[in-house]
């Protein structure tokens, strides 16, 4: 190679710099802000990552000890009774339980006053227990049946057979009573 | 003098470390000039340099783990550019051919620097096919010998001379069209 040849590669390379002096086109500082943002966006998702491990935990966690509540204690079952239907059925349970409760509350009073003897009493106890009985037969079949017509009716005729029997009895008794209280005003008069 | 340069942005390369945009944002703000011309000198277009150069950025950024601090961060990142500029000529099926002919020797020119017009040079630069101006840039502007680029471009030591040879033959020849060039 002879001196003269390298003429060339003197040019460009004492030039070097004022070559490499481009400037990229307008608007690269912005366009490159926007692509470091969109591209730092994973590095976000890799953050929650972390996070969402949590919460699954968490689920779990939740989930099993519901699973464990449910094979520890299976006793604690949820009543479900007609009240749990709807409002309105709830209303209509509450007369009743509520009638019921006052009637079995002056049957008590009733029977303290002597008025009952121990056999009608025992048939009382008996009749309620068949009641009871009843009672959570039907319960079982509307926790199976929620939406079957013919068990929330049997539901309903069981309130209403156990509220005219308690209200039956009852007036029975207070006519009783009056009835004594008559005769004992009676046997003074006399 | 790169242990020096390495320090200066010791601490923004800490904080990309840590994925700050803004310290990325700061370390492409002093990097982007010398790399944009690496990649402009190499794949020609000025659209498509942006486009490497950025991409290469971004690369550097993700994978700022792998870089130990054994060389200046520049030339980490300049390595990095180069790649990409690569792997975007190979994209175009740009391939560096094995030229292992004998290549004429080339006429005495005797070249009046004040002359020539900047311009014009940089012109023809761009204008030689993708192979000649790749091997040209990195010997001539990026300062590589012929082992580096036979190398970086995965042929052989003659291939990457007679390569450079070509270009340079083909570079005078634009010139003379430019009348850049007077000979003797």
């Amino acid at each position: 190679m002879t001196a003269m040849k390298d003429e060339l590669e003197k040019l460009i390379t004492n030039n070097r710099h004022a070559i490499q002096d481009e400037e990229p086109l307008e608007g690269h500082f912005e366009r490159f802000e926007a692509r470091l943002q969109k591209a730092s966006k994973p590095t976000m998702i890799i953050n929650f990552r972390p996070i969402l491990k949590i919460a699954a935990i968490v689920v779990f966690v939740l989930l099993a000890g519901n699973q464990a509540r449910m094979w520890f204690l299976p006793e604690k079952e949820e009543t479900f009774t007609l009240g749990s239907i709807s409002e309105e059925y709830r209303e209509v349970e509450f007369y009743y339980t509520n009638a019921i409760e006052m009637g079995m509350k002056q049957w008590e009073r009733l029977s303290n006053d002597g008025l009952v003897s121990e056999p009608e009493q025992q048939m009382m106890q008996k009749e309620q227990n068949d009641f009871d009985l009843m009672y959570q037969k039907l319960q079982e079949e509307l926790k199976a049946n929620p939406n079957d017509e013919r068990v929330i009716n049997a539901m309903l005729e069981y309130y209403q057979a156990r509220m005219n029997i308690i209200t039956l009895i009852i007036n029975k008794l207070q006519e009783v009573k009056q009835q004594k209280i008559n005769k004992s005003h009676e046997s003074l008069e006399i | 003098m790169e242990t020096q340069y390495q320090n200066i942005h010791h601490d923004l390369v800490e904080r990309c470390r840590k994925g700050d945009t803004k310290a990325q944002f700061e370390l492409y703000k002093i990097y982007y000039k010398p790399m944009y011309n690496i990649c402009l000198r190499m794949v020609g277009s000025q659209v498509e340099a942006e486009d490497v150069m950025q991409e290469a950025f971004l690369k550097a950024f993700t994978k700022i783990d792998t870089y130990q601090g054994v060389v200046s961060f520049g030339a980490w990142l300049k390595k990095i550019v180069i790649n990409r500029s690569l792997d975007h000529l190979k994209k175009r099926k740009v391939k560096f051919e094995e030229l292992n002919e004998k290549i004429p020797d080339e006429e005495p020119v005797s070249i009046e620097i004040s002359e020539i017009q900047m311009e014009k040079l940089k012109n023809a630069i761009q204008q030689l096919p993708d192979g000649y101006r790749v091997v040209l840039s990195l010997y001539l502007l990026e300062g590589y010998d012929h082992e580096e680029i036979a190398q970086i471009l995965g042929i052989t030591n003659v291939s990457s001379r007679s390569q450079y040879m070509r270009a340079k033959l083909k570079l005078r020849e634009m010139l003379h069209k430019e009348e850049l060039f007077e000979y003797n």
